[in-house]
């Protein structure tokens, strides 16, 4: 901006204690008091004062907004950029906006025009990011943060800050969780990939400073979040954020923008995505009877029911069963049945309704500003008879005020409520178990009975089943507050203090189920009961900062120094009670069986010194040093305390003299490189204290009773101390061509050492097993790129692109395994290893060379596979799994996701807007587990295909037949899968971990789609609105991946079981796409 | 606002800082006890104390359910007593090789047992309490110690003995084994700690352990150290320094405190017939006097067994002719010289005349089988012996000793049957035992010990000066004396868990094991030919299994090989002998 900005004072010095006064008093009353202070207007004698707005060199610049600060009214330039307004008499700043360009204040001279222009926005340098405990000016950052700025994360039907992130921040790594798309479903965090073998690689989520559910919070209310991804950004943080930081700022009161009321609503439809459809019966059965006879067994459908099938298709047999001879079992019906229904279709609504609704106020002046919200959202569930739902409600306030000009302090309240509620489904499962059912149970299985009843044991179960509710309440308070004595020293407290309470009730009930044959079974629990668990935490967190800054000349000194503790406490108290009295009335009171109880309760605490020192030269050359010493419970006091240091610098070459000549091409480049060095602080409770486990009930009955008894602690950890994360990060943020074109390079290496790992075997004389000891270490190394462009043709129009692309890959360099077996970690594993044999192709003719695969099964035969004799001894072995000797394995793929992408594009076309937001992952293998039934098709179970699922889009069909083949499915020699049998032994000598079915999983999504349109100020002025814009969205309308139609590449990595997933092997609740409408209305 | 007032509010927030708790990282466990407070007080040592009354380390001890995972050294299946048709005894067939596995809790190179009762030593004396109030609990200590160190001892010899608990950097990890007789009296002076401070009445009704059991057990170890190393002198497994007579005088010196305390007696109403049947399945053994200890179950505290439900029918399992042959008559001569020795036609015939303890172990015809209503008798399920699973016998001898017929008391896990640990009889064995092998018997030794036995069985006594010899016995290089003391244990103690042992301590594999096949009665008395018979009649159901009979290999089989790995990771540990 060219003209430049009167810093102003509304009050003078002689009402300075007055209204110091006001402030405090106003501070001890309700937050919404502050709210009708904000109205309070002093009426003074108006003058009209006109103008001219201008862009880029004296262009015009058309429906900028010209306000008066502190006022509601305003007025919009014109197309030659002129404008004229109202102004008090003596005084009067008015405040130039439009969407592109920063805002400019312009403090009114009486009776002269006003000329202004405007400079377009330049997010990536001159803002502001937050930072650990403080703020940086963007160009003078050397480590590696990255900002997403909260806009992007609005008018998004997503349920949480996690989906809307997901993609957003090159190497933020979102992935699902084991329950998918769940409502209420979380996701797992990760930034710049594997940090520890260990559990947990999460960052470090910080909402306003503290540790916070970021789940419960509202996106709506999200003013921007950092990402912190190398030490040196998040080293202030020690022992607590060896994997990185998100912070998360909440929206501030503004201040002088008068008081802005905002709504925002949206309503969502959502419909599951890449959900298998089963192929008709008729197929299966002849699937079916081919596997079976291939194992040499009779056949599941005999000819009469295959009769009955094609009957039932034909509409020429009624009954979904045999009526003559119903079946007898529960669970039968899928064997003995006729029916022909596509049963995932069915048990999934093809369309869910969801809603957002949010209402913000802000507004503030000088000295007080405020901001509240209230947020509901509600996320219907996909089940068509189960009704899962998931709910939340937000409330927050923020609010700070001056006090005088050297004291200021700030409270804040933030509550969450939310509530999921789900069918607990089958007794003794967790409630996924019934997706697991649903996709191997076969189109044959009767809905009805002939008596109209429900035969469909599953779906009886989703219906009738008991429920399982969940709920949780988040409170969080914050009273901080600021002094600065001396210009520039600034000295805060702040106490932020949290209660938390979850709870999960869950009332089993017997659920009848009628059987063709007229009785009755149970599936549900023997008897009715209820479990309920209810837990509670406390959590408060203190810090005090003192920092002081100094220009001197063109060097710029700033101190920072900061002390911590934090004190997080939990308890819950789980019972039971079996027999409910009736199952109207499930409490434990109405109980009548016998009760369990128990209860878990721990704390843990830290405390911790830390401090920052930046120095730069003329912001060209710059220094960070920062540390934090830190103490926590979890280890024993001899190793509790580390230190933990960080370094870098950068320099500004854009700065110097020599760059003139090319300053215009290249308008700024900085290249900033750091190391540093974390703890990791996430390990268990307690590890070093031994404890004596103390147990009730002894397993012998010592003079008639069952006494308590004890065990031996534990053997502990010698020498337990942190794990410890050592990154280098070298990096290089530029802008080109007239600073629309932005660039940020960063390439790292995150190295784990004192990683934990099996200790070195010790002779059984120890008599016990040895504890873990902090023997391994690993190393990930990656980079990131972001690109962005923006520009505006015209003042109608501007267009923003950004590319974000992360990539990193983990490198185990020390672990003990000194057989080197393959199975587990060993040096030099790379991370997501997949070993299998390689494929040779099927055998097609009898006696066709091959190697002696005997290994297996001992017949092999046309349509089995073949495997490559890699290591040419003649057969096909595994030799003894290790890394000097592993047979004819071979690694033939990893599932390490490389290449995490992000694009982001949009224009403004007047009042139009157009934003879409792509995500995927270039390149990543998936190897399906042997039970993912959607993808093989046909699985051996305990009964005859109990495990097998025949899906439309799924490979399963292409199996090898014979080239005389007389079913109707044909021949098929040329085929993807071997012969199927329903035989374990024969399938899995088909079935080894191998080449061929190494998938490739990469994947293109288009996860937001959103064209808004505001309504032009000329109308909604008349109705007192400042803004109204109206939008639809859409959520995960595209998929591109070469992954079978069954398969969706976010759901298998996690639902798979050799990954860590649960029951439904390659198939957990499915992710949906949605399509929203949403209308922002500003007041 | 003056720099004053600004400093006072600086100084506020130093005070408030000051606050801060300095003690806010120490953080204990709030629902887990911390070791360091525990063992202050006299009940936590019994809750301690309380984790080794479990079935892996005292397993229980009846005779014919097999599959007992935890049967280190229990039932008789791993001798010349005992066959399953469900498969040969490995040691036997000595078919065994030495593995890298250390097999689980109870039985294997576990220390994990070693490193629970060490703990105890290490800790226990914290207590704050005075020593009386927990007396108890160390001697059961030193007893547990004695105990487990016992089983490491009878599978592999030598041992690594420590007597605290060792650290992941504790040199002892690799240190060589402490020679076996080195361990036996360690175990010996355990024991002798263990009788000092456990109360000479019976505890918590005879389900803990009290003086007499440990006693008792002291007896049991001596004894089988002494005959060790007396009956090992010249083998692979010969002791250096032994010196079997100072074991053999322990066995006295234990045995004769039990002896002489009026405190315990032999189960005897006067019913010769009944007595020793009776003993095995009572209901309680609380007031007992000769069941010093025993396991008890209950329905409604969720501890149940099914034992007389197992045993209803033999399944495969069945005792051997050499077993049966060994009962004497009752005119006090063994079968092969008493004139009332009928034959072996039918088993009937063959109980005739015998040591009414014969058809108290061995089920007869005439026995009652099921006691319900009415009453069914054993030949309802002889006349059908082999002729289907259930009623697999292969030697056609089943199991009648610690069974009840009477069907209240069977059923599928629902069984309060409770089972016998230690019971005095086996003292005054191991008394008859030591003092023959010293030599120093007496006809009073032997009227105070094995007389009682034979009075309750109604059988007339032993006279250790008119011994007549008997062309059967088992060990004819051996006096007179031993061999019917050896016959006497081997009757009274059938089928609980005593026999391999014996072979073991004996060095008898080559009398009773190698090139042996075990044998059963006439299988012309069946209908069934399931199972093969002999040149002369005899079941012979191992006929093409083990043509040769037992492999047992003399020279490697007594012991357990020690894990393959276990010599790696420790170079000073050797392996037994053979392996």
């Amino acid at each position: 901006m060219k003209l430049s900005i009167f810093k102003t004072n509304h009050f003078g010095k002689c009402n300075r204690t007055a209204r110091m006064f006001k402030s405090i008093a106003l501070t001890g009353v309700f937050v919404w008091g502050f709210i009708f202070s904000g109205f309070s207007q002093q009426v003074k004698t108006m003058q009209t004062i006109s103008g001219r707005i201008t862009y880029s060199n004296g262009r015009p610049l058309a429906e900028a907004t010209v306000t008066v600060d502190g006022k509601r009214a305003g007025t919009q330039t014109d197309n030659n950029g002129n404008f004229s307004i109202q102004v008090p008499v003596d005084g009067g700043v008015l405040l130039i906006s439009h969407v592109g360009y920063k805002t400019a204040s312009f403090k009114v001279i009486d009776n002269h025009p006003v000329a202004v222009e405007l400079t377009q926005e330049d997010v990536a340098l001159d803002s502001v990011v937050v930072v650990g405990y403080g703020t940086q000016k963007k160009i003078n950052l050397t480590g590696a943060v990255d900002v997403v700025s909260g806009e992007v994360l609005q008018n998004r039907p997503a349920a949480n800050v996690a989906q809307l992130l997901q993609g957003e921040s090159a190497n933020l790594n979102i992935s699902l969780s084991t329950v998918g798309g769940e409502p209420g479903a979380t996701r797992n965090w990760n930034i710049r990939g594997l940090g520890s073998i260990n559990g947990s690689s999460s960052p470090l989520i910080l909402v306003d400073g503290v540790e916070s559910n970021v789940d419960d919070i509202d996106p709506e209310t999200i003013q921007s979040v950092s990402v912190l991804k190398d030490a040196s950004a998040s080293a202030i943080y020690g022992s607590r954020a060896p994997f990185g930081v998100v912070l998360i700022t909440t929206k501030k009161g503004t201040r002088n923008k008068g008081v802005k009321i905002s709504f925002n609503s949206n309503f969502a439809w959502a419909t599951p995505i890449r959900l298998p459809h089963f192929t008709d019966s008729y197929t299966w059965a002849t699937v079916y009877n081919e596997a079976q006879a291939n194992a040499g067994l009779t056949p599941v459908y005999p000819d009469a029911q295959v009769a009955r099938i094609k009957g039932y298709q034909a509409g020429t047999y009624k009954p979904e069963y045999d009526t003559a001879n119903p079946p007898q079992i529960i669970w039968n019906g899928r064997w003995e049945g006729n029916a022909n229904y596509d049963w995932p279709s069915l048990f999934f609504k093809s369309n869910s309704p969801s809603n957002k609704l949010n209402v913000n106020l802000e507004g503030g002046d000088d000295k007080t500003q405020y901001f509240v919200s209230a947020g509901h959202f509600y996320q219907g569930g996909l089940y068509n008879w189960g009704n899962d739902s998931y709910k939340r409600n937000n409330l927050m306030a923020n609010l700070s005020s001056k006090v005088t000009d050297w004291l200021k302090f700030d409270v804040g309240v933030r509550y969450s409520q939310t509530s999921g509620d789900y069918p607990l489904g089958i007794v003794g499962q967790v409630r996924q178990y019934n997706l697991r059912s649903i996709f191997s149970f076969g189109p044959t299985t009767p809905m009805y009975n002939v008596d109209g009843t429900l035969a469909n044991p599953i779906m009886v179960s989703f219906l009738n089943s008991g429920r399982e509710k969940t709920s949780s309440n988040d409170l969080w308070l914050k009273l901080g507050g600021e002094i600065e004595p001396i210009k520039g020293w600034k000295t805060g407290l702040t106490y932020n203090y949290n209660l938390g309470n979850t709870g999960d009730f869950q009332n089993p009930i017997p659920v009848p189920v009628n059987i063709p044959n007229g009785t009755i079974g149970n599936i549900g629990s023997s008897t009715s009961g209820v479990v309920e668990n209810q837990g509670s935490t406390n959590y408060y967190i203190l810090n005090a900062i003192s920092s002081y800054e100094k220009n001197l000349g063109q060097h710029f000194l700033k101190l920072m120094v900061g002390y911590e503790e934090e004190l997080y406490d939990y308890q819950s108290l789980y019972g039971s009670k079996m027999d409910l009295i009736t199952t109207e009335v499930p409490s434990i009171s109405t109980a009548t069986g016998t009760t369990t109880l128990g209860d878990t309760k721990g704390h843990w605490s830290t405390q911790a010194v830390f401090g920052r020192f930046n120095y730069n030269f003329a912001e060209k050359y710059l220094f960070e040093f920062s540390g934090r010493y830190n103490g926590s419970s979890r280890f024993a006091s001899d190793s509790r305390w580390g230190f933990f240091p960080s370094a870098s610098a950068g320099y500004n070459i854009s700065k110097e003299n020599f760059w003139d000549p090319i300053a215009r091409t290249v308008n700024s480049l900085k290249i900033r490189g750091s190391y540093g060095s974390l703890g990791n602080q996430n390990v268990p409770n307690y590890l070093y204290v031994p404890t004596v486990p103390v147990f009730s009930n002894l397993n012998y009955v010592l003079d008639g009773q069952r006494p308590n008894y004890a065990n031996i602690p534990a053997i502990l950890p010698s020498n337990l101390t942190w794990e410890t994360v050592t990154t280098v990060n070298l990096g290089l943020d530029a802008t080109f061509l007239k600073n629309r074109l932005g660039l940020s390079f960063d390439i790292y290496q995150r190295t784990t050492s004192n990683m934990f790992g099996p200790a070195q075997d010790l002779p059984a004389v120890l008599g016990t097993s040895v504890p873990y000891e902090n023997n391994a270490e690993m190393r990930t190394k990656g980079f990131e790129v972001s690109l962005t462009w923006a520009d505006a043709t015209s003042q109608h129009f501007n267009y923003h692109v950004k590319l974000t692309v992360g990539d990193n890959t983990s490198t185990i360099v020390k672990y003990q395994n000194t057989s080197r077996v393959i199975d587990t970690w060993y040096d030099g594993k790379r991370y997501g290893e997949i070993w299998g044999y390689q494929t040779d192709g099927l055998i097609q003719t009898q006696g066709e060379q091959m190697p002696d695969q005997s290994k297996f099964y001992p017949t092999w035969g046309p349509g089995d596979m073949k495997y490559k004799d890699l290591n040419g001894d003649g057969k096909i072995t595994d030799g003894s799994r290790t890394l000097s000797d592993h047979g004819d394995l071979k690694v033939i793929g990893n599932i390490t996701p490389r290449y995490n992408f992000g694009l982001n594009a949009g224009f403004n076309w007047k009042d139009f807007s157009f934003n879409m937001f792509w995500q995927g992952v270039a390149k990543q293998n998936y190897l399906p587990d042997r039970n993912a039934n959607v993808f093989w098709g046909v699985i051996p179970g305990g009964s005859p295909g109990s495990e097998s699922s025949i899906d439309k889009g799924s490979p399963a069909l292409n199996y090898w037949r014979p080239a005389d083949e007389t079913n109707f499915l044909g021949p098929n020699t040329n085929a993807y899968f071997p012969k199927p049998y329903f035989d374990y032994d024969e399938f899995m000598k088909n079935h080894q971990d191998q080449s061929r079915y190494v998938l490739n999983a990469a994947y293109l999504r288009l996860k937001n789609v959103q064209i808004g349109y505001t309504i032009p100020t000329k109308y909604s002025s008349k109705v007192f609105i400042k803004s109204i814009k109206i939008y639809a969205s859409g959520e995960n309308l595209i998929t591109i991946t070469s992954l079978p139609k069954v398969l969706d590449p976010e759901t298998v990595f996690v639902s798979d079981a050799a990954l860590g997933g649960i029951e439904a092997t390659s198939l957990i609740y499915p992710l949906s796409r949605s399509v929203s409408f949403g209308i922002n209305i500003t007041f | 606002m003056n720099l004053i007032n600004r400093c006072v509010i600086l100084l506020l927030l130093f005070f408030i800082l000051q606050g801060c708790q300095k003690d806010l990282l120490d953080k204990l466990p709030e629902d887990q006890v911390s070791s360091d407070v525990f063992f202050l007080h006299s009940n936590d040592m019994q809750i301690y104390m309380n984790q080794f009354y479990d079935d892996r380390i005292i397993p229980v001890q009846w005779g014919q359910i097999l599959n007992n995972p935890y049967n280190g050294g229990a039932d008789d299946f791993n001798s010349d007593n005992e066959v399953s048709s469900n498969g040969l005894d490995p040691r036997l067939q000595g078919t065994r090789t030495a593995t890298t596995g250390i097999t689980g809790p109870g039985l294997g190179w576990y220390f994990g047992d070693v490193r629970n009762i060490n703990y105890f030593f290490d800790n226990y004396r914290k207590c704050v309490d005075d020593f009386s109030t927990y007396s108890e609990w160390v001697g059961e200590a030193h007893f547990f110690r004695a105990y487990i160190y016992f089983l490491l001892l009878k599978e592999f010899g030598d041992v690594p003995y420590h007597s605290k608990t060792l650290g992941t950097n504790s040199p002892e990890l690799y240190g060589p084994r402490t020679a076996r007789n080195l361990v036996a009296d360690s175990i010996l002076l355990d024991l002798d700690s263990a009788a000092m401070y456990l109360p000479s009445a019976s505890v918590a009704n005879g389900t803990r352990v009290n003086k007499w059991v440990a006693l008792q057990l002291q007896t049991r170890v001596a004894l089988y150290e002494g005959t060790w190393e007396k009956y090992h002198a010249t083998d692979v497994f010969a002791v250096k320094d032994a010196n079997p007579e100072k074991y053999f005088n322990k066995v006295v010196d234990a045995a004769t405190q039990m002896m002489g305390s009026g405190q315990l007696a032999i189960y005897n109403t006067g019913n010769p017939s009944t007595d020793y049947f009776d003993l095995f399945r009572m209901r309680d053994y609380a007031a007992s006097t000769e069941v010093i200890f025993w396991k008890q179950f209950s329905v409604a505290l969720g501890i149940t067994d099914d034992k007389l439900y197992l045993l209803e029918y033999p399944y495969g399992k069945s005792l051997t002719k050499s077993l049966a042959d060994s009962y004497l008559c009752t005119d006090g001569l063994p079968i092969s010289v008493s004139p009332l020795f009928q034959g072996y036609n039918t088993i009937s015939v063959e109980k005739k005349n015998r040591d009414p303890r014969y058809y108290q172990t061995i089920f007869t015809p005439d026995e009652a089988w099921k006691i319900d209503t009415d009453t069914e008798l054993w030949v309802d399920a002889y006349v059908n012996l082999n002729t289907s699973t259930e009623f697999y016998a292969p030697t056609g001898y089943v199991l009648h000793k610690t069974y009840d017929p009477r069907m209240v008391y069977h059923s599928l896990n629902y069984e309060e049957t409770p089972a016998i640990h230690f019971r005095y009889a086996e003292a005054l064995l191991n008394f008859a035992e030591a003092k023959a092998e010293l030599g120093t018997i007496t006809q009073a030794d032997i009227d105070n010990s094995i007389g009682l036995l034979r009075a309750r069985a109604g059988m007339p006594e032993l006279q250790m000066n008119n011994i007549t010899t008997d062309a059967n016995w088992e060990f004819p290089a051996l006096s007179p004396i031993i061999n019917e003391i050896r016959r006497e244990r081997k009757v009274e103690l059938a089928t609980e868990g005593f026999r391999w042992p014996d072979i073991a301590r004996w060095a008898a594999a080559d009398e009773l094991i190698i090139g042996k096949r075990p044998k059963g009665f006439k299988g012309s008395q069946i209908a069934s030919t399931y199972f093969p018979v002999d040149a002369n009649g005899f079941l012979d159901p191992f006929q093409t299994t083990i043509p040769g009979g037992y492999g047992f290999n003399p020279n490697r089989d007594y012991l357990d090989p020690l894990p393959l790995n276990e010599i790696v990771l420790n170079p000073q540990l050797t392996q037994n002998p053979g392996w």
